[in-house]
């Protein structure tokens, strides 16, 4: 599937952090499925204990399918609203052919539960993706994503690694003129002094100018069903 | 930066109200509409509004009730038992006539219940809720872009009739994300108070404003008042969407998220033959009645399906309205859950006999 993502920089443990809505969940999914076809045993922990509306874990059936395994909060899919994070996490960092890649919670709150873990993933070869959706209100400018990303770190206690544009109107991309802004996300990496990772899309929103780009790019499939999400996406 | 941005619903009704005026904001986080407060509480700073987190809900209404009297465009919003809460503080804002907003995302009940979408707040919403004769105009949007729009003109609607104004959404309305732009935000109709609370400044005679009128004669005069400001209501400000009504075998009724899955059954339905329309209420109060019974009037329309995330609410206005001319059937999921096309359509081949 993901063939084309051309992304060299494997880590024991990736961590997806972002604003709020900005993608992590389908990042984290599409990340850990890329890595489980090039031969790695990998789980993805649903560590967003911020909003039991949707989560990863919603989609454990179809990631299971491709290899991934998850581990997830204890109250995932059981509408309890009790934030906490999964007992088997720490199974990660024992096991060491396991690889992990951790969808965090939005903004600083979600980002809380990187903190509860600071010393293990310090301690681990890890890197942490701030995934970026200039379309989102926190994140369209890039005096707002250099602020959110010191938020983020501040809270995690720990530096960011690089960013990943996934700029998008979730399934309304396709047939939209989507102004990728990518030079707001490479503005805001400099200023940062951060790369710009790799970018996501789903596969026909991918826009031609990524091609000229450095960046690979990681092309999306579907995993997260959002509330409210129909067959038909047209809507008054 | 597009044209248009991607926005939560509940973000989008607390961005909607400031490009609305709304500078005040009070309220009390309950899941599934905390993003509200949390959006607020980021973007009231920018704009010199105020935000304050109340000890409850009781006192987020109050404190809506005493800024309204000074005049503000100011709003609450909770979900379903914050909101059973909020309900004296309802009725005191009628009788004062004071215009206000307050949101209720819908969850599933009773009691405490669960944290899903439901439409369960129908009856309550409409037909009072609070003590004394009065009602609050309440609109259901379907959709993020529809929430933006409906929040600003609840504003318009509050100030309009010194009435409350309620948004009944779900928590499928509040947390999804769709795109938005914000057109007409600029459309901001701002109305003379002349009988607003604001200091006298010892040039002039105080004014008061009350919900307490101890004359009987008083009290009626107030209450004719108000029935006649909601005679104006229904008659100017009546909203309902109608799909593919014309020639329809079968009217779905439907609001808000159980209006969106409906949306998507009618195309189906069509596949198999059967002509079903929709009849969607854009304000719930006042009710569409009209619309409803001359579709019911219509020889084409041999009967009604309503669809709802309840056990039957609605259903009750739809049926008052068609009157017994037709029959009225009925479908609904309680607990969080939604119907399925399937089901749905499922439903429809059986009323239909093929």
């Amino acid at each position: 599937m993901n063939q084309s993502f051309q992304f060299h920089d494997k880590h024991k443990i990736s961590v997806f952090i972002g604003a709020y809505g900005s993608g992590k969940s389908e990042v984290s999914a599409n990340f850990s499925v890329w890595l489980a076809q090039s031969g790695y045993r990998v789980t993805l922990c649903d560590l967003d204990i911020i909003n039991p509306y949707f989560r990863t874990s919603d989609a454990a059936a179809a990631l299971s399918a491709e290899g991934v395994s998850m581990v997830s909060p204890q109250f995932a899919g059981t509408n309890a609203d009790v934030p906490a994070l999964p007992g088997g996490l720490l199974s990660v960092f024992d096991q060491k052919d396991l690889y992990g890649v951790f969808d965090i919670g939005g903004e600083d709150l979600g980002a809380r539960a990187v903190a509860t873990v600071r010393p293990r993933l310090a301690a681990a070869d890890h890197a942490i993706y701030m995934v970026v959706n200039v379309n989102r209100p926190c994140t369209d400018t890039a005096a707002r994503i250099v602020r959110q990303a010191y938020v983020l770190e501040k809270t995690t206690g720990l530096p960011i690694s690089g960013l990943v544009q996934n700029t998008n109107l979730l399934e309304y991309s396709q047939s939209e003129s989507i102004d990728y802004s990518d030079e707001t996300i490479e503005q805001a990496a400099r200023q940062l002094s951060l790369p710009v990772s790799f970018a996501a899309a789903l596969p026909e929103a991918v826009p031609p100018a990524w091609s000229a780009k450095s960046w690979p790019v990681l092309r999306l499939k579907r995993f997260i069903r959002y509330p409210g999400q129909a067959s038909s996406a047209k809507q008054p | 930066m597009s044209s248009r941005v991607l926005m939560k619903g509940n973000e989008v009704i607390a961005e909607a109200a400031i490009r609305a005026g709304c500078r005040h904001y009070f309220g009390y986080p309950i899941t599934p509409q905390t993003e509200i407060m949390n959006y607020m509480a980021r973007r009231m700073k920018d704009v010199d509004g105020t935000m304050v987190q109340a000890e409850s809900e009781i006192a987020a209404i109050n404190m809506v009730y005493g800024a309204a009297a000074a005049g503000a465009r100011v709003m609450t919003t909770s979900s379903s038992p914050g909101i059973s809460l909020k309900q004296e503080g309802f009725s005191y804002i009628a009788g004062a006539e004071l215009p206000a907003v307050v949101v209720n995302i819908v969850r599933c009940g009773p009691g405490l219940g669960g944290i899903l979408p439901a439409q369960g707040d129908y009856f309550q919403a409409t037909k009072g809720g609070g003590h004394g004769d009065y009602k609050n105009i309440v609109l259901a949007p379907a959709s993020v872009q529809e929430l933006y729009e409906l929040t600003v003109e609840a504003f318009n609607l509050a100030d309009k009739y010194r009435m409350l104004v309620m948004i009944l959404g779900d928590g499928t309305l509040g947390q999804m994300m769709e795109p938005v732009s914000y057109r007409d935000a600029e459309q901001i109709e701002t109305v003379e108070k002349p009988w607003h609370v604001c200091g006298t400044k010892d040039k002039r005679q105080h004014r008061t404003v009350q919900s307490i009128y101890i004359d009987p004669d008083d009290l009626e005069a107030l209450n004719d008042k108000l029935q006649a400001k909601y005679r104006t209501v229904e008659k100017q400000d009546t909203m309902v969407e109608m799909i593919g009504c014309e020639d329809a075998e079968i009217i779905i009724t439907a609001f808000g998220t159980s209006s969106r899955i409906s949306r998507n059954v009618l195309r189906l339905a069509d596949d198999l033959g059967i002509k079903v329309g929709m009849i969607r209420p854009i304000t719930l109060w006042p009710f569409p009645s009209e619309a409803i019974m001359e579709a019911a009037a219509a020889d084409s329309v041999k009967s009604f399906l309503d669809i709802e995330l309840n056990a039957g609410q609605m259903l009750e206005d739809v049926r008052l309205a068609v009157n017994g001319r037709k029959p009225v059937h009925f479908l609904g999921r309680t607990g969080g859950n939604l119907p399925t096309q399937k089901e749905i359509i499922e439903k429809i081949r059986t009323i239909a006999g093929r």
